[in-house]
C-alpha cells in the first residue's frame, strides 16, 4: 500500500488553525489503537500547553497521546529509546541548554577553522558523557531516523502525527517527519502559515544561515502534501484583516466578523513609551466589556530600556514560556539542580547515595526557601544540602539560579487583562487590543514593507515579525515608534490608511 | 499531611457530595447514609497494605443508581435523537491534601494545585474509554423490540479507571509514588478473631509479622532445623515406625535405579512465612488463645495490633527499598465500639483521638453510632452526614460558631453531651425542655398531637435541666437540624420574666420556635388544659385529681385529698392545685405518664405544646 499524502493545512493568522487541529485530534481518538501513539507537536511549551488544555476541554486525554514541543517529541520517540543503542551516546542522557557556538566564539572569535574543530570536539566529548545540548536534538534525531529499523519502529509506534506551526519546521526536522511518513504507517496532519515563519534566530544562534522564506519546507515541499488552504480569518476585524493582507505574501484572507466604527488600526504619535502605553490603555477602555478582554503590549525585545521597566511600571503580566500547570514544577526544579551539579538525576543519586524521593525532597527544600541572591543560594546549596556546583566549562550556575528565581515568580490573579511579551512569544496568542511598539524608524519600515519580493527575501524575519504582531489583534491594533516618525514611514502609514492619534 | 477535602460524584449512594475532613474526624449519621461508601471511595485512590484490598475497577452496582437509571431512560427514549444529549455517567472521587512534610511534598509534588506546592489533588475517575463508540452503542440498544429502560444494558465493559493528579486528566499519577500513600480500613464487618490468627496470607496478624525484617526470624529457623534432626535421628518412636514401614515397603514395592525405597519424617517446611503462619495471639496473664476471647476483647486487640504497627513514622534510607516506603496513612475505623461495654467504649474514646495527634503521616477517621464514643470526642471534629431530599450533605457540628466568642457554649455542650450521652446529633428534629417532667411526658404528647412516635420522626427530646437553651440554639441555628422547638416557662412572676421573650426574639426563625407557657410554668398550663371537673353521680370527677390522689398516697391520708375533691364547686383552681403538687412535680409527671400510657385520650395537651409540636412536623 502506498501511503496517502500527508494533509497540510495552509491557513493564515486567526483562521483557527490550532482549534481545527484539536478538533481533528479529537476525531482521531476513537481510531487510536491502545498500543500506538498519537503525537501532537508544536514549537513552544506555551503552545503545547495550550493544545493540551484545549484538548482536555473536549475529552479525557488517553495515556498514549503525546502533546509537546518538537524537542520533547524527538527525545521521547527517538533519542531516549535509540541513541544509546546506536552509539551516539553511551550513558543515560542529560539534556542541557548549552550554546556551543557561544562558547566557541568566546574562545576563537572569527577563527572559523579552529572554532569549528573545537565545536566538533566539544560536542563529541559531551555526547560521550551523555550530555546532549538542546541545539543538537534535531540533528541526532535525523541521524537516527535514517536507520531503517528505527524508521520502522517509530512508524509502528506512531499512529497519528500532528504538527502545528509547521512553517517553523527546519530541514532536519522536516526530514524526520518525511522519513516517518515513508514508513507508511503513520497518518500525518500538518498546519502552518509561512507568513509567520520567524524562527531564523534558531539558525543564527547555532552559527548557521537561516534559509529564505521560499526555501523553508512548508513552501518548498508543498507538492508532497494534500493541500487544504483556508482563507478565513476568524480573529481579526475586517479593518485589521484588510490591513495585514497588505503584508501577506502567501494568501489574502477574508474577515469573518462584521465591523464596528470604533475598530481599526491606529498610530499613536508619541515617542515616550509610557505615554504611548497609557494612551493605548485609555483609547481601548471602550472594549472592556468584550468577552475575554485582553490587552497585549508587544515589542521585539524587552531586554533594554525603556522596555525593560515597562512591565513593572504598568503592572503587566509577562506571558512566560513556562508551563502554567503546577505538575511540572518539581521536575523543572530538579532539572535546574541537574544543570547546576552537571550530572543527571541518576548520577546525582549515585554520587550522593540518595534515592529519588530524597532528591525530590532536596528540590522541595530549594523550592520552599527564599534566596536573596546567588551567594545565599550557593551557600545553602553547598553547605546545607551538601551538593557540589559543577565547575565544568560552559556551566553557568548563576544563570541556572536565575531560571529558578524566574520559575518562582508566581503569576498573580487570573483575571488579569494586561499582558506583555516579545513578538516571538506572542505567536499563536490573541488579544482584544494590541499595541506594537517599534524601537526605531528602521524597524517600523521593515514591518510596513508591502513589496512582496522584498518580503520574500527577508533574511532575519524583521518584516514578518511585524505581520505576526499585527495579526494578534482582534478588534483594535495600535502601532507606535520611539523615534520621531520619518517621512517614509509617515507616507507609508497614510498609504495604508492608518489613522494617527 | 491530611485529606482536607473530599468530593464524590456518582459513586454508590452519592450523586454529588463535597465535604471537609480534619486530621482527626468523627463521622456520625443515620444508617444507610453512606459512611462506609465514603471510606470505600477513598480506598479507590489509596492502596491498602495491611487490611483488605479494594478493587479499583468498579462494578455496575458501584455506580449511583439514579444516574444509571436516568442514563438508561434517555437511551430508551428515542425522541432524543442527538447522542450528545445522552451522557454516560462518570464516577469521580477527588481527594485534596495539604500540610506536607518536605518528604511528603516530594512525593505528591506532581499532583499539586498551587505553585507553592503545598496543596495537591488526586482524582480517581471511572469513565468510558475514549474509543467507546457511543452513537453505535445507543443505536444497537434501540434496535431491541420492547424497548424500555429496564431492558437497556449498561456498557460497563467500555469503562476504565484513571487516577490523575491536579486538574489535567493526562497527568496520570505515577503508581510508584501513589503507593507510598496508604489507607487502612477496619470495616464494621471485621472478623477480629480470624484476623488474629496468622494461618493464611490474608490475615492481619500474618501481614504484620511478615512486614518486619525477615532475617530476624533466622534464629527460629535454626532452632526448627535442630528439631528436624531430633525428629529424624533421635526419636525412638519415629525411628521404629520408619523401620517398620521401610521393611514392609520392600515387600510390596520394588526399588529401581531412580528411587530409594525408603520413607522419612520431616518437620514442616522451614520457610519463614510458613513458620509465621503457625503463630497466633494469646491474651492475658493466664494466657488464653484469642479463640476463647470475647468478641469485644478481640475487637480491641485487633485495633491495637493494627494501630501499633502504623503510628510510628517510617524513616527513609537511601539503601532501603523505597517501593515499600509509606509516607502517609489514612486510617478509617468503622464503629470502634463494636461489641464493647460502655465503660470500655469510654476508655477507648478518651484515648483514640490522641493516637494520631501531631503526626503528619497519619489521618484518622472514625464512624460511630455510639453516644459513648461521640460524646467523648471533640465536637469541633465531629461531622454529621444527613439526607436532604435526595442529596446527602455534611455538616460539622460547630460550623458557624466562633471558637473564641462561643467558647462557653462549646464547653457547655461538650460537658453536657459527655454527662448525658445524648443522642441529639443522631436526630434531625429537637425538642428542648426545661426539666424532667416535660421530658417524661413529651413522647406521649407528641404521639397524641401528631399520631406518630418521636423515633419515627427522628426527633429527640433534650432536657436542658434549666434554661441554658442558648448554648444549644447556637449550634442548631447553623445548618444541620431541620427544626427545633423550645418549650420554656414564662416565669412571669419572677425577676427573670424577660428571659423567655428575649430568647424568642433572638432565635425564632423558620427553623426554631420558642414556645412560652401561657401561665408561669409548664404544670400550670397543664392544669389549665385539664381543669374541667365533671359531676358523675354527685361526685367530682377529674383526671388530675385521680393522679394527685395516687401521687400523695404515701404522704397524706386519702381523706384530705377526698376533702379537696369534695370541696370543689367548679373547675380546679390552678394555683390551689399547683400548690398541692409543687413539691412532687416529677412524681406527679410519672403518674400522669402512666395514665397516658393507659389511655391517651384522657389527658389534654397544653395549647403551647400542641402548637409547638405542630410546628415541628
Amino acid at each position: 500500500m502506498k501511503a496517502e499524502k500527508p494533509t497540510l493545512v495552509i491557513a493564515g493568522a486567526g483562521s483557527g488553525k490550532t482549534t481545527n487541529m484539536v478538533k481533528k485530534i479529537v476525531e482521531s481518538l476513537p481510531e487510536l489503537e491502545p498500543y500506538r501513539f498519537l503525537a501532537a507537536i508544536t514549537y513552544t511549551n506555551a503552545a503545547a500547553n495550550s493544545i493540551k488544555e484545549r484538548l482536555s476541554q473536549h475529552t479525557k486525554i488517553p495515556a498514549n497521546v503525546f502533546v509537546g514541543t518538537i524537542d520533547a517529541f524527538f527525545n521521547k520517540f527517538l533519542i531516549l529509546p535509540y541513541a544509546t543503542l546506536h552509539d551516539i551516546t553511551q550513558v543515560d542522557k542529560l539534556f542541557i541548554e548549552l550554546n556551543i557556538e557561544t562558547i566557541a566564539k568566546e574562545k576563537f572569535g572569527t577563527d572559523f577553522k579552529n572554532k569549528n574543530g573545537y565545536k566538533k570536539n566539544l560536542l563529541n566529548s559531551l555526547l560521550k558523557k551523555g550530555v546532549i545540548p538542546f541545539s543538537q536534538i534535531s540533528e541526532i534525531a535525523e541521524k537516527l531516523i535514517v536507520i531503517k529499523e528505527i524508521q520502522e519502529l517509530v512508524g509502528k509506534r506512531l499512529q497519528f502525527l500532528f504538527v502545528d506551526e509547521f512553517q517553523d519546521t527546519n530541514i532536519q526536522e522536516f526530514k524526520v517527519f518525511d522519513k516517518i511518513h515513508k514508513a507508511e504507517k503513520t497518518k500525518l496532519y500538518k498546519v502552518g502559515d509561512a507568513e509567520q515563519y520567524i524562527m531564523s534566530f534558531r539558525f543564527n544562534l547555532e552559527g548557521n544561515k537561516a534559509p529564505l522564506l521560499p526555501k523553508i519546507p512548508i513552501i518548498q515541499h508543498q507538492k508532497k502534501f494534500n493541500l487544504l488552504p483556508n482563507l478565513d480569518n476568524n480573529r481579526c476585524s475586517h479593518q485589521i484583516t484588510t490591513f495585514i493582507n497588505n503584508f501577506n505574501t502567501q494568501l489574502q484572507q477574508e474577515a469573518r466578523f462584521s465591523t464596528v466604527e470604533k475598530n481599526g488600526v491606529f498610530f499613536i504619535s508619541h515617542t515616550d513609551l509610557l505615554t504611548i502605553s497609557n494612551t493605548f490603555k485609555e483609547k481601548t477602555e471602550i472594549w472592556k466589556d468584550e468577552p475575554d478582554f485582553k490587552r497585549f503590549y508587544l515589542a521585539y525585545s524587552f531586554k533594554s530600556e525603556p522596555f525593560k521597566s515597562l512591565p513593572n511600571q504598568l503592572g503587566l503580566i509577562q506571558i512566560s514560556n513556562e508551563s502554567k500547570k503546577t505538575h511540572h514544577l518539581l521536575s523543572e526544579v530538579i532539572h535546574i539542580i541537574t544543570k547546576i551539579v552537571g550530572l543527571n538525576s541518576k548520577q546525582i543519586c549515585e554520587k550522593y547515595n540518595i534515592n529519588t524521593i530524597q532528591l525530590r525532597t532536596l528540590a522541595i527544600k530549594i523550592w520552599k526557601k527564599d534566596f536573596v541572591d546567588f551567594n545565599e543560594f550557593k551557600t545553602y546549596f553547598e553547605q546545607d544540602l551538601a551538593l557540589h556546583i559543577s565547575t565544568e566549562e560552559g556551566s553557568d550556575a548563576e544563570k541556572f539560579f536565575d531560571d529558578l528565581q524566574n520559575l518562582k515568580i508566581i503569576p498573580t490573579i487570573q483575571q488579569q487583562t494586561e499582558y506583555t511579551t516579545t513578538i516571538h512569544k506572542s505567536k499563536g496568542l490573541e488579544a482584544t487590543c494590541v499595541l506594537v511598539v517599534a524601537k526605531t524608524n528602521n524597524e517600523l519600515t521593515h514591518w510596513l514593507e508591502t513589496d512582496k519580493e522584498k518580503r520574500l527575501k527577508d533574511k532575519n524575519d524583521t518584516k514578518r515579525l511585524g505581520f505576526v504582531a499585527f495579526s494578534r489583534a482582534k478588534t483594535a491594533l495600535y502601532i507606535a515608534c520611539l523615534e520621531e516618525l520619518s517621512k517614509t514611514n509617515k507616507n507609508k502609514l497614510m498609504e495604508l490608511k492608518v489613522a494617527t492619534i | 499531611m491530611y485529606i482536607y477535602k473530599l468530593k464524590i460524584q456518582n459513586y454508590r449512594n452519592f450523586s454529588s457530595l463535597e465535604l471537609e475532613l480534619k486530621p482527626f474526624t468523627l463521622i456520625i449519621g443515620e444508617n444507610n447514609i453512606g459512611k462506609t461508601n465514603l471510606l470505600n471511595a477513598i480506598g479507590l485512590i489509596f492502596s491498602q497494605e495491611i487490611t483488605i484490598f479494594k478493587k479499583r475497577f468498579l462494578e455496575i452496582d458501584d455506580l449511583n443508581y439514579d444516574i444509571v437509571k436516568s442514563f438508561k431512560e434517555k437511551v430508551a427514549n428515542t425522541s432524543i435523537s442527538n447522542p450528545n444529549e445522552i451522557e454516560l455517567p462518570i464516577v469521580k472521587i477527588e481527594v485534596f491534601i495539604k500540610d506536607f512534610t518536605d518528604e511528603q511534598a516530594a512525593i505528591v509534588a506532581d499532583w499539586c494545585i498551587n505553585r507553592e506546592l503545598t496543596e495537591a489533588k488526586i482524582v480517581y475517575e471511572f469513565s468510558p474509554q475514549v474509543s467507546f463508540r457511543k452513537s453505535e452503542w445507543i443505536q444497537k440498544q434501540r434496535e431491541r423490540t420492547n424497548l424500555d429502560w429496564q431492558s437497556v444494558d449498561f456498557p460497563i465493559d467500555a469503562y476504565e479507571y484513571t487516577i490523575y493528579g491536579g486538574d489535567d486528566t493526562s497527568n496520570r499519577c505515577d503508581m510508584y509514588f501513589l503507593r507510598m500513600l496508604k489507607m487502612e480500613f477496619l470495616d464494621a464487618l471485621r472478623d477480629a478473631k480470624k484476623e488474629l490468627v496468622a494461618n493464611s496470607d490474608s490475615r492481619l496478624l500474618y501481614k504484620i509479622l511478615n512486614r518486619k525484617e525477615l532475617s530476624n526470624y533466622d534464629k527460629i529457623k535454626d532452632i526448627l532445623g535442630n528439631l528436624t534432626k531430633e525428629l529424624k535421628e533421635d526419636n525412638q518412636n519415629l525411628k521404629d515406625i520408619k523401620e517398620d514401614v521401610n521393611k514392609l515397603l520392600d515387600k510390596v514395592s520394588l526399588a529401581d535405579a531412580n528411587t530409594l525405597n525408603e520413607i522419612d519424617f520431616d518437620f514442616t517446611s522451614p520457610e519463614t512465612s510458613e513458620i509465621l503462619k503457625k503463630l497466633s495471639l494469646t491474651y492475658g496473664s493466664n494466657p488464653i488463645s484469642v479463640e476463647r476471647n470475647g468478641l469485644g476483647r478481640n475487637n480491641l486487640l485487633y485495633i491495637s495490633l493494627l494501630l501499633s504497627q502504623i503510628i510510628e513514622e517510617e524513616e527513609m534510607k537511601a539503601e532501603q527499598k523505597i517501593r515499600d516506603f509509606t509516607a502517609f496513612r489514612f486510617i478509617a475505623i468503622e464503629e470502634p465500639e463494636a461489641h464493647l461495654h460502655p465503660n470500655l467504649q469510654n476508655h477507648l474514646a478518651e484515648n483514640i483521638e490522641e493516637i494520631g495527634s501531631g503526626k503528619k503521616h497519619l489521618q484518622l477517621i472514625l464512624t460511630s453510632h455510639s453516644s459513648h464514643i461521640t460524646s467523648k470526642l471533640s465536637l469541633a471534629n465531629t461531622l454529621v452526614l444527613f439526607k436532604e431530599g435526595n442529596n446527602i450533605k455534611s455538616h460539622y457540628i460547630l460550623n458557624g460558631l466562633d471558637k473564641e466568642e462561643d467558647n462557653e457554649s462549646i464547653n457547655y455542650l461538650a460537658k453536657y453531651l459527655d454527662a448525658t450521652k445524648s443522642t441529639m446529633f443522631f436526630s434531625r428534629k429537637l425538642i428542648l425542655v426545661e426539666g424532667i417532667a416535660e421530658q417524661l411526658l413529651m413522647p406521649k404528647f407528641f404521639e397524641k398531637v401528631t399520631g406518630k412516635t418521636l423515633e419515627k420522626e427522628n426527633c429527640t427530646v433534650i432536657n436542658v435541666n434549666g434554661v441554658a437553651f442558648e448554648h444549644f440554639l447556637k449550634v442548631i441555628k447553623n445548618g444541620f437540624f431541620v427544626k427545633c422547638v423550645v418549650f420554656t416557662d414564662s416565669d412571669a412572676d419572677k425577676q427573670t420574666k424577660n428571659r423567655a421573650p428575649e430568647l424568642k426574639t433572638e432565635y425564632d426563625s423558620n427553623k426554631i420556635l420558642v414556645k412560652i407557657t401561657d401561665k408561669t410554668t409548664f404544670e400550670k398550663d397543664l392544669i389549665e388544659s385539664n381543669k374541667t371537673v365533671t359531676k358523675v353521680l354527685g361526685k367530682n370527677k377529674n383526671i388530675l385529681l385521680d393522679i394527685l390522689e395516687k401521687t400523695k398516697q404515701k404522704t397524706r391520708t386519702n381523706q384530705s385529698i377526698e376533702k379537696y375533691r369534695e370541696g370543689l364547686n367548679s373547675d380546679i383552681d390552678i394555683d390551689d392545685f399547683f400548690t398541692e403538687i409543687k413539691k412532687y412535680k416529677s412524681e406527679f409527671a410519672f403518674n400522669l405518664l402512666d395514665k397516658m400510657n393507659e389511655d391517651l385520650s384522657k389527658i389534654n395537651v397544653p395549647t403551647y405544646i400542641e402548637n409547638g409540636l405542630i410546628f415541628l412536623i
